[in-house]
């Protein structure tokens, strides 16, 4: 046992000395405040630490111990976000779509094959032993985006529009000729031409030279699924049985629900197959093509269909009647409203030419619009033609506000001028920017807030100073101007002068000399983000209609003055002509190409041709702002074709965080090994020694270790470690009395809530109970 | 009395010798501190956290546990467990031994219920007296008894409560580490 200690003491020597080196060898973190804390101490420790309690500690430091404990534990597991997964498209996706486009601008004209879109079939069908080439595709050229303003139902929005001529075509298209299916008028039933379409199965029985096509619908049950006394051809509830036949005859039991659970309804035979007859009380029609029975009657299988009373064999035509539900009259795809077959390219009667077409197609009583996350499924959900939205997600959301009183400084922070009027330029989203016409990167001239403002003294005429553009500097926390060109010029410092832009300006002003553009520019992010100009142009040689225009691509805002400039007085600016009021007139757009539309009143957002999307402008005009999205890039619009696959949206998860060395030590105990890591301290210095070599007062002696606490309040302070812990921290949580400390211990519990914010190194909780306590 | 002018010379062989001796020793001390089990364990991976103690887990774990250490984690670590309270008698001098074993016990509990998903609340209370303390599934009671109130050192379960004794402070501390290895199921072997 002697030896067992003998090394002890030796290896904790030797780790001793390695420890006390190890400091000095780390590199040197700065103290930095309460908010940055989580990366020292109350956050996420990465590295071991202690929390020191005084050997005098009362029963609030107890408690307070029990806070301080709660938080730290917490600490050890942080809240992790697993980012959704977008949906993935199984098929064609583009987004590359013109805002005004028709979707023939798609791969193959909008005409959509296997190969965009491995849904649609390219293979054979047999037929009589012959095997012929087929095709699926689905026509979507006639679909269009649209974002018109004037357009009823559209108002601005980017929407995909389906006309009811029919702008979506499913096509079976046949590219194998195939003769000797009968007519339209004569069809032929030993040999129908079986195919699916859209899924389903059809059987064809003839074609006419004036494009018509003769088809079996409802249940087919021909060949493999013929009906006999036990197999039954099934229709909805209903279950036809072949109960008996002979030489063209059968006699059918119609049953609802099978024979074992169901029961009889009706009987009826029919006479000289091919034929067909109605079941008028149930609505139903059998039409038998073929029977196969032996001599005593015993049906071996029977051909039949069973639909609809009137719509077992439909003739189709080259367009299609979606209008009456009428099943002897509809060209309805089974089971659709607003899809109808129609054919194309049968033109010689008793054949299937190459290139004949089954369409089903997309016909709607009214146009229909699908808005951005929406989509037209086809039927028997065999694709969908989905809206996404646009290409990108990324917008500058920008304000223009007109603004008063408002004082512009120097780099050197000396004013330049106050009291002025004119416009603010607020980028309200976070990445955007709004820069100045030099600002060509995302480091050099962009900032959240611009300003066009106007001086008192004198209509604006070049180089004096009347019209000042300036930048928002958010560390200085004002609008910074200058009155040295070369600054700007040369050292892109904050803002510009009128001077500068009076000289530099005048290349974006198509107009004469008494007209100046001030061009600010917009951006999402800066560098390979696309930049619109927002352009005010001034007028000189007037004092009440100083502003010929505010545009920003496509998009024109009536800003005009709202108080007549005077050398007395700096002029004030609304938007419209009424202020106050919302007014058509006062924000136009382009849409679609022609006149622009007066968007002022619109509820929703309206895009323009540009890109840019106005946001609801009656929402805003009222408080004279305008506002307006701006995208990183050329918007276009997110289409697909064929499936969209599940999204998963985002969820979180306790992940842990390394916490090492959490140890809880008196102050009496502490080590000079400990003291040489980041500490937590419990206690004032009145009762705690390690809390009065960080706060650097005397320790116990009243009321000398109570200096720099007033009664009734505690700190929380983040000092350097006194102790020579070359880049450790202590936090000292001390109250003036016990349950002082006891209520600063519960703000550090709540960390999250009461510190996180505050860019400090020290704050008093003045108060003895959490809920009560105040911060300052 | 004349001056004399003393060398001692060590020939390199002998340097030699001395040095091998020395790093066979050095090698020694640290195989039999590292791998012989006389090296205190102070820390713990539990689901992957390292977790610090405040003494040696090894001799923490040769303090008595009545009825048994599993008796412990069934109480603490139950899924029925919604609150724990900590309840010490005051000693009307000084309560940082309280306070020390308090956070050593808050914390690690609370590192151990969030490691297996459960929300467990935990807080501390003075009482007067430990008689007829008594606690339940969904709330247990952890009791600390100071070295002035304790003529034991034992972890003892009663009624889902749970009392840590210890006769002097580092007996307290070494019971309340053994509560710990319980309620968290940490398997060490003493020597």
């Amino acid at each position: 046992m002697k030896f067992e200690k003998i090394i002890a003491s030796l290896m904790v020597t030797l780790t001793t000395l390695m420890t006390l080196v190890y400091p000095v060898l780390a590199a040197v973190p700065t103290l930095g405040t309460l908010a940055s804390t989580p990366s020292t101490v109350l956050g996420k420790p990465a590295e071991g630490f202690y929390i020191v309690i005084g050997k005098d500690a009362k029963a609030e430091d107890v408690a307070g111990a029990a806070d301080i404990a709660v938080r730290l534990a917490e600490l050890s597991y942080e809240e992790k976000n697993i980012p959704g997964v977008s949906a993935a498209v199984n098929g064609l996706e583009r987004d590359d779509v013109g805002l005004n486009d028709a979707l023939s601008v798609l791969p193959g004209s909008g005409v959509l094959k296997n190969f965009h879109y491995t849904g649609l079939k390219d293979s054979t069908f047999s037929w009589r032993g012959s095997n012929y080439d087929y095709h699926e595709d689905v026509n979507v050229a006639g679909v269009k985006m649209r974002h018109e303003f004037a357009a009823s139902n559209i108002n601005g929005t980017e929407k995909m529009e389906f006309q009811t001529s029919g702008d979506v075509l499913y096509e079976y298209v046949f590219d194998k000729a195939l003769s000797g299916i009968g007519t339209a008028t004569d069809p032929n039933y030993s040999y129908p031409v079986n195919v699916n379409l859209l899924g389903k199965p059809f059987a064809l029985v003839g074609s006419s030279a004036a494009n018509e096509l003769a088809v079996l619908q409802g249940s087919v049950c021909v060949d493999d699924k013929a009906i006999t006394d036990k197999v039954p051809c099934i229709y909805g509830k209903y279950y036809v049985y072949a109960t008996v036949g002979g030489t063209n005859v059968l006699r059918v039991a119609v049953w609802e629900g099978s024979k074992d659970t169901g029961s009889l309804v009706s009987e009826g035979t029919i006479m000289n197959v091919p034929n067909f007859i109605n079941f008028d009380s149930l609505g139903i029609s059998v039409r038998v093509t073929s029977v196969a029975a032996l001599t005593e009657g015993t049906v071996i299988g029977a051909n039949v269909i069973v639909g609809p009373i009137g719509s077992t064999l439909h003739t189709y035509k080259s367009s299609a009647d979606v209008s009456s539900s009428d099943p002897t009259v509809t060209d309805r795809f089974s089971g659709e409203t607003d899809w109808g077959i129609q054919v194309s390219g049968f033109t010689t009667a008793g054949t299937i030419p190459a290139g004949a077409k089954i369409q089903v197609v997309y016909k709607p009583t009214e146009t229909v619009y699908k808005l951005e996350g929406d989509k037209l499924s086809l039927p028997n959900n065999y694709g969908e033609l989905g809206f996404e939205g646009f290409n990108t997600d990324k917008f500058a959301l920008i304000k223009i506000t007109p603004v008063t009183s408002k004082a512009v400084y120097d780099s050197s922070d000396n004013l330049i001028a106050s009291g002025l009027n004119g416009f603010e330029i607020y980028s309200e989203s976070p990445a955007s920017s709004v820069g100045s016409a030099s600002a060509t990167s995302a480091a050099t001239n962009w900032y959240t807030k611009g300003y066009l403002l106007f001086n008192e003294t004198g209509v604006p005429v070049a180089n004096n100073g009347t019209v000042m553009v300036g930048f928002y500097d958010d560390v200085k926390g004002r609008i910074i101007g200058t009155t040295t060109l070369t600054s700007f010029a040369q050292n892109q410092s904050n803002t510009v002068t009128s001077e500068y832009l009076a000289a530099n300006m005048l290349a974006f002003s198509s107009n004469s000399y008494s007209e100046f553009t001030y061009p600010f520019r917009i951006s999402y992010g800066g560098v390979g983000d696309t930049t619109f100009y927002l352009n005010f142009t001034i007028r000189s040689g007037t004092t009440t209609n100083i502003v010929q225009s505010v545009v920003v691509s496509d998009v024109t805002m009536l800003y005009q003055n709202k108080s007549v400039w005077t050398s007395a007085n700096v002029p004030e600016f609304q938007l419209g002509a009424s202020g106050a009021s919302t007014e058509e007139t006062e924000v136009t757009a382009v849409t679609e190409g022609g006149t622009a539309d007066s968007i002022g009143k619109s509820v929703q957002n309206v895009v323009a041709d540009s890109g840019i999307i106005v946001v609801s402008p009656s929402a805003n005009g009222g408080s004279e702002i305008v506002r307006f999205k701006a995208p990183s890039k050329a918007l276009k619009v997110k289409v697909y074709f064929g499936t969209l696959g599940s999204t998963t949206t985002s969820q979180t998860y306790k992940a842990m965080v390394s916490v090492t060395s959490m140890v809880a030590k008196l102050d009496s105990d502490v080590s000079t090994l400990e003291k040489a890591k980041n500490l937590i301290v419990v206690g004032g210095a009145c009762a705690n020694s390690v809390a009065a070599d960080a706060l650097n007062v005397t320790f116990k002696t009243f009321p000398a270790c109570a200096a720099g606490i007033s009664s009734g309040t505690a700190i929380i302070s983040l000092v350097a470690s006194p102790y020579n812990a070359t880049g450790k921290v202590v936090l000292v949580v001390a109250g003036y009395a016990a349950e002082n400390t006891r209520a600063a211990s519960s703000v550090v519990q709540q960390y999250s809530t009461l510190l996180a914010g505050v860019n400090k190194t020290s704050v008093v909780v003045t108060g003895t109970t959490v809920n009560a306590a105040a911060i300052s | 009395m004349g001056s004399s002018n003393a060398r001692i010379k060590i020939n390199i062989k002998t340097l030699f010798f001395v040095l091998l001796i020395g790093l066979i020793g050095i090698s020694l001390i640290f195989y039999l501190y590292n791998f012989k089990s006389y090296k205190p364990i102070t820390s713990v991976i539990y689901h992957g956290h390292e977790i610090s103690f405040r003494d040696d887990l090894r001799e923490a774990v040769k303090v008595p546990v009545f009825p048994s250490k599993n008796e412990i984690n069934s109480v603490m670590m139950n899924p029925s467990v919604k609150n724990v309270t900590i309840l010490y008698k005051l000693t009307e001098s000084s309560e940082s031994m309280y306070a020390i074993e308090s956070f050593e016990i808050i914390f690690k509990l609370k590192i151990a219920y969030l490691s297996n998903n459960m929300n467990v609340t935990l807080n501390v209370q003075n009482i007067t007296s430990y008689e007829n303390l008594k606690g339940n599934p969904e709330n247990p009671i952890v009791a600390l008894v100071h070295p002035i109130y304790s003529n034991e050192t034992a972890v003892r379960v009663e009624d889902h409560t749970i009392f840590i004794k210890g006769k002097n402070d580092r007996d307290f501390d070494l019971a309340t580490i053994n509560f710990l290895v319980g309620a968290l199921d940490i398997n060490i072997t003493s020597t």
